[in-house]
């Protein structure tokens, strides 16, 4: 805790990304669950009734702000915390390992990485439902983690050769250890930035999935409402804006949060930048 | 890092980065527009928006059936290469261009049209007889749906050509007239083979006529023919616009008030930035509420002529069995409130429906007589009747929901084109009405190829299509749409049923068979008869209601007056009534001379 | 290699043998081999994937004609017919060993939807487009965003540090078709500052492809604006890797050392921690690199700088299997040519790598 609050960025990211986190945990249990159209009230400007004003249907934006946020944040944690975790693990254990493991990871990579995504989808989409935050989640975890596992593999692959990675493999420490306690930690802010990398482009790609219809707009989430801002020509109107600016905000922030709090990980994780 | 060295370094290191970045902005900003660029700054321009594909996948073969032909597919064909006719949805009568006079012979069963002479095409051709019969083979070469109604076509003089009819019926006339001509210089070799095949004994589908279909489909004119009073300057093609100057010698080229219509590329958002600009006169795409009002905040001028169809909730009976019983339709029919559904799709736009008859208010008033209208139960909005309905058969109202007669809970999904913006809205605005009344209800967006595909297969429980037809004027394609097209008879063509509505049915009236009356009222050529026949089906379609109309549509098409344009007519002009994707009024309006210049 | 004589004859053939293992064995040789399987495996894939997508062609055709032209039944169905050479009915096994055959020709088929136009024609004539402008963008967003991101490490916890990394994230958390959206809307609509309709399209009316500066100005000038909005939207993500990669660097023993040692601190910059920062960065550029050839959908449709997103949007949408096989063929061999290089160059970057697991001589 002392280690997070020495930096005071760092401090400030995590308390907003917590604040953030909480509201859209538990924010929706003090809203309404289901907004009423109502034609009176079509695109008006933010005022004292509607903080944010109202989009399409009258409905208050605030409101669908507070509601929207939480299964967009679990689907871009979700997704980030697979595919980081896989690219990790794999790449790691490919580049430390070598010979037939490693040729395994790599050309699996290699395929899932060249498959294309849009029409693998589209079938997907056609076959089955794809409306639960889990298994969009696992759906665009799994496909982003090819990226970050060639990173990760080139990274191990030169700490792999360090004399503190050598020394610990003499000492007979185990794989497990060496990976877990001498090498990644090296690697913690690169992984981390990568992370929140991950995160928001997850989040987009839910928007994206959205936006070729692929998967069912079934609640008003931060991505729903961007994607009925755009296609409702929302950015064109003044008093629109807030529409289409409202979810692109909020993912903003989150992710700056995120940004600001991985500096104070940055300290934690690697001794060498505190200074004393 | 408070090494002063490392900071200093850092500095001048910065100041170098930026340095190098700005000599790299001073060379980006060094580019600018080439200097061989063709402005359109001129006298007498148009500006308007059309989507199209550059060469090579664009293409000039411009004959109805095509694909990807530049422009083609859209009004500003008509400027190019006009068709004998285009028709005045109020009048009911058409307005002669390329053709002078057409009559039918009822007795001789067959149809002429006389063109007019003094026509030629941009290559100094003169335009004769001989351009339409050719252009009617290759129609037949491509399978177009004209010759259902005919067995022969022949030029008898320069200016005028016979068709015989085989199916006489008055909704031929329209494909007659409103087909352009095409220059025989281009297309008259394959006219010729195509007769040839014919002649022969053999017909499209043998493997001669396929083969010879294939290779008609890969000509590539190097630009198109023109009669018209312009010509696409091939030259000023790029993938965001092109441009059409004036061919002198073309039709109404000294009536048309404009020397060069400039055609920007693009969809609805691509396009509405130069819109907002002011950068475009005229466009026929679909903008969103949003958008329009804020072409009505910049002054344009927002002209609202009748598609004459629009949004309906399709009922899949194979999946719900419970709506099978017409009460529970008609429940719907009473619990939606159609303004609300209209208002929020399409704003001013998207106006409820009144007559529920399964084809255009506006066109009500001519098929039916008054008496006849007087029975059309128009609906309106009325929950306590809906429940009084749903209860008298059986369904219960229980806690926040309801059940259905079988006693499960009612919940549905509302499946919509997740593309298109005004389908979308209604969906989800279907959906939370439905659900505010009680019934458990969630809209569902499918990517429009796949929802077209589940439309037919009946991958579905309630979705959002369009009722009406926005082409032809004729009921019968309007009835078509619900009752053929998305239900059995065509969808098992796809390999699946559609709505599955039986089409022998029995009303209050007795029973009655739709395929038959639907396919009378589109045949013959007694009008009275066909009156009769629309008159059965919209009372029956009215009580039965086989889907639910929910709002007409009429078009946003932003119309900028003052700045290369003068003015377009007033609002209650009969002629902004045309269906603006069947004869576009401002086509007609320019080829008449009624639209000016500044 | 002491022989008698009698058996020089057998020296050839045996070096000879020696020589081809040793090129099949070595690392460069084998990792083309696998690149090759990978695309092929893919491309097998791509075939039958393909025609997994629910509906085919003349279905989809009909539906669009019918939905969007209201067009009726008959006509579209009678319209399809008249425009398809494609029979659904041909077992896929055949239609798959044609596939292979064209391919082995070079010959990737006709699109569906216009059949007197070839694959590879409609496919190179948006691809150079999208090459150049998401290239060229991918290319200044790595260079600029590695720069930053280093010069940020260095200045850890100063106002640029801060202020960068707030402007690049906030850049690279708006999705690009808005950012571009956004662009056209407020600096072209609003504010009037961009003439957008003389800046949309890839080059002016007019104008003629050829290699002159005139040209190339001009296409240059039409491609600042997808390509400042792709920079911007990325700029941020290379940024903050970049940076993070530089700050492990920085507390790297060697750098004290070379510290230590006196060296000049643009020398260290340079060669010593530079050059390591970099090198994790390295396979996501090459990454995306290959994924260039993809393009960007809804950005090239705001400015109308019509690529390869927009072709395979619309191939997909229509099914048209040829032009779609084709595109995804390309960005197949793009990706993993990529890869390949990446791998084969950073054994050469990194010294340390080389003779680990099997890569190198």
């Amino acid at each position: 805790m002392t280690a997070l609050m020495r930096s005071k960025a760092g401090f400030a990211g995590f308390v907003v990304f917590c604040l953030m986190v909480l509201l859209a945990v538990l924010g929706p249990l003090f809203t309404p669950g289901h907004l009423v159209t109502d034609v009176t009230a079509v695109y008006q400007p933010p005022s004292g009734a509607h903080l944010l004003g109202t989009d399409s249907e009258g409905r208050d934006i605030a409101i669908q702000m507070i509601n929207g946020g939480r299964s967009v944040i679990l689907v871009g944690v979700l997704a980030g915390v697979i595919s980081t975790g896989i690219a990790i693990a794999f790449g790691s254990l490919g580049a430390y390992l070598g010979g037939w493991v490693d040729s395994l990871i790599v050309s699996v990579t290699d395929i899932v990485l060249t498959v294309p995504q849009i029409i693998l989808l589209a079938v997907l989409a056609s076959l089955y439902t794809l409306d639960s935050p889990w298994l969009l989640a696992v759906i665009i975890g799994g496909f982003a983690w090819p990226y970050l596992l060639r990173s990760v593999r080139a990274q191990v692959f030169s700490l792999k050769e360090r004399e503190y990675v050598e020394a610990a493999r003499l000492l007979d420490l185990g794989t497990p250890h060496v990976l877990f306690r001498e090498i990644l930690p090296n690697m913690g802010a690169f992984i981390l930035m990568n992370f929140v990398v991950t995160m928001t482009n997850a989040i987009y790609a839910l928007v994206g999935l959205y936006f070729l219809g692929l998967a069912p707009i079934v609640d008003d989430n931060w991505g729903a409402m961007l994607n009925k801002a755009w296609t409702r020509g929302a950015i064109f109107y003044s008093d629109s804006l807030f529409y289409v600016l409202a979810p692109v905000l909020a993912i903003s922030i989150l992710q700056l949060s995120l940004v600001t709090m991985t500096r104070s990980f940055e300290e934690i994780l690697n001794p060498r930048l505190r200074q004393s | 890092m408070t090494d002063i060295h490392m900071t200093t370094v850092s500095r001048r290191r910065a100041l170098q980065l930026f340095g190098g970045g700005a000599a790299g902005l001073a060379f980006l900003a060094a580019c600018s527009r080439s200097s061989k660029a063709t402005d359109t700054k001129g006298s007498k321009e148009f500006h308007g928006a059309w989507p199209f594909s550059v060469p090579p996948k664009g293409h000039f073969n411009e004959l109805p059936g095509m694909v990807d032909m530049i422009i083609g597919d859209g009004p500003y064909l008509d400027l190019l290469v006009p068709p004998p006719a285009m028709y005045l949805w109020k009048e009911k009568t058409y307005q002669g261009l390329m053709a002078e006079s057409w009559t039918l012979d009822a007795t001789a069963k067959t149809y002429t049209v006389k063109l007019r002479t003094g026509l030629k095409w941009s290559d100094g051709k003169p335009v004769t007889s001989k351009d339409m019969v050719s252009t009617w083979w290759c129609l037949r070469l491509m399978r177009n749906e004209g010759w259902s109604y005919i067995s022969k076509v022949e030029a008898t003089d320069d200016q005028t050509v016979v068709f015989t009819l085989s199916n006489p019926s008055t909704v031929f006339e329209r494909y007659a007239l409103r087909t352009q001509i095409f220059s025989d210089a281009v297309y008259g070799e394959w006219a010729t083979k195509t007769k040839a095949l014919f002649d022969g004994g053999k017909d499209v589908d043998s493997p001669e006529g396929t083969q010879l279909n294939t290779d008609f489909q890969k000509l590539r004119p190097a630009a198109v023919t023109t009669s018209g009073p312009f010509t696409i300057d091939v030259k000023s093609i790029t993938n965001a616009q092109l441009t059409l100057v004036k061919s002198p010698t073309g039709y109404a080229a000294d009536k048309v008030d404009f020397d060069k219509v400039v055609l920007y590329n693009g969809e609805t958002p691509d396009v509405t930035p130069l819109v907002l600009a002011k950068n475009v006169d005229y466009a026929t795409h679909g903008f969103p509420p949003a958008t329009t009002k804020e072409f009505t905040a910049k002054g344009i001028r927002i002209l609202k002529p009748p598609v004459y169809s629009g949004a309906g909730l399709y009922l899949n009976l194979g999946k719900l069995p419970q709506f099978k019983d017409p009460k529970a339709r008609q429940a719907l029919a009473y619990l939606l409130k159609r303004d609300e559904v209209g208002s929020v799709s399409l704003g001013d736009s998207g106006k409820a429906v009144k007559y529920m008859a399964g084809f255009s208010d506006l066109q009500v008033p001519d098929w039916l007589s008054a008496e006849d209208m007087g029975k059309l139960n128009t609906y309106e909005n009325n929950a306590q009747k809906a429940e009084e309905l749903l209860t008298s058969i059986g369904w219960k109202k229980s806690g926040g929901g309801w059940t259905m007669a079988d006693g499960k809970p009612a919940a549905f999904d509302v499946s919509y084109h997740a593309e298109y913006a005004d389908f979308s809205a209604t969906g989800q605005n279907v959906a939370q009405q439905l659900a505010a009344f009680g019934f458990k209800t969630v809209g569902k967006g499918v990517t429009y190829s796949q929802m077209d595909v589940d439309l037919y297969k009946g991958n579905y429980q309630m979705a959002i299509q369009t009722w009406g037809s926005s082409k032809h004027p004729n009921p019968h394609f309007a009835f078509v749409q619900p009752l053929f097209t998305y239900n059995y008879p065509v969808a098992a063509n796809q390999g699946g049923r559609g709505i599955d509505f039986d089409l022998k049915q029995t009303t209050s009236a007795g029973p009655i068979d739709f395929k038959t009356l639907v396919e009378a009222a589109g045949a013959g050529l007694d009008e009275a008869t066909q009156k009769a026949s629309v008159t059965k089906v919209a009372l029956a379609f009215n009580e039965l209601l086989p889907v639910v109309p929910l709002y007409e549509r009429y078009g946003n098409n932003p119309a900028l007056e003052g700045t290369r344009v003068a003015a377009w007519p007033a609002d209650d002009d009969p002629i902004l009534l045309n269906a603006p994707y069947a004869d576009n009024f401002t086509i007609m309006l320019m080829l008449d001379g009624r639209l000016k210049s500044v | 290699m002491i022989a008698a004589p009698t058996t020089a004859p057998e020296i050839r053939p045996v070096r000879l043998r020696r020589i081809t293992v040793r090129a099949f064995r070595s690392y460069p040789a084998r990792r083309l081999g696998k690149a090759v399987l990978t695309v092929y495996l893919v491309a097998t894939g791509t075939f039958f994937l393909v025609r997994m997508l629910p509906g085919n062609p003349v279905e989809v055709f009909i539906n669009t004609q019918m939905s969007q032209y209201g067009v009726s039944y008959q006509e579209a169905a009678s319209q399809a017919a008249g425009l398809f050479s494609f029979d659904p009915s041909r077992p896929l096994l055949v239609q798959y060993g044609e596939y292979l055959a064209g391919m082995a020709h070079g010959d990737f088929g006709h699109s569906l939807l216009a059949p007197g136009t070839t694959v590879l024609d409609i496919v190179f004539s948006y691809l150079p487009w999208t090459v150049f402008s998401v290239g060229l963008g991918v290319l200044l967003s790595c260079g600029l965003g590695s720069l930053l991101g280093m010069l940020m490490a260095y200045r850890r916890g100063g106002w640029l540090d801060h202020a960068l990394s707030l402007i690049g994230s906030l850049l690279h958390s708006i999705p690009n078709y808005l950012l571009a959206m956004l662009i056209v809307v407020f600096l072209g609509v609003r504010l009037e500052i961009l003439p957008i309709a003389q800046m949309r399209g890839a080059y002016s009316p007019g104008v003629t492809p050829e290699f002159s500066f005139d040209f190339i100005s001009d296409a240059m000038y039409h491609a600042s604006l997808p390509i400042t909005v792709y920079v911007l939207t990325t700029i941020g993500g290379w940024m903050l890797v970049m940076k993070a990669s530089t700050v492990e660097t920085l507390g790297e023993d060697y750098v004290t050392v070379a510290r230590a040692r006196g060296l000049p601190d643009r020398r260290i910059a340079a060669s010593y921690v530079g050059r390591n920062a970099v090198l994790p960065v390295f396979p996501q550029l090459a990454i995306t690199l290959g994924f260039v050839v993809g393009g960007s959908i809804l950005v090239e449709q705001v400015f109308q700088y019509q690529g390869i997103g927009f072709l395979l949007l619309q191939s997909v949408q229509r099914r048209d299997y040829p032009v779609l096989q084709g595109i995804l063929l390309i960005v197949t061999i793009a990706v993993v040519a990529a890869n390949l290089v990446s791998d084969l160059l950073y054994s050469r970057l990194d010294p340390r790598v080389r003779g680990a697991g099997g890569e190198g001589s």
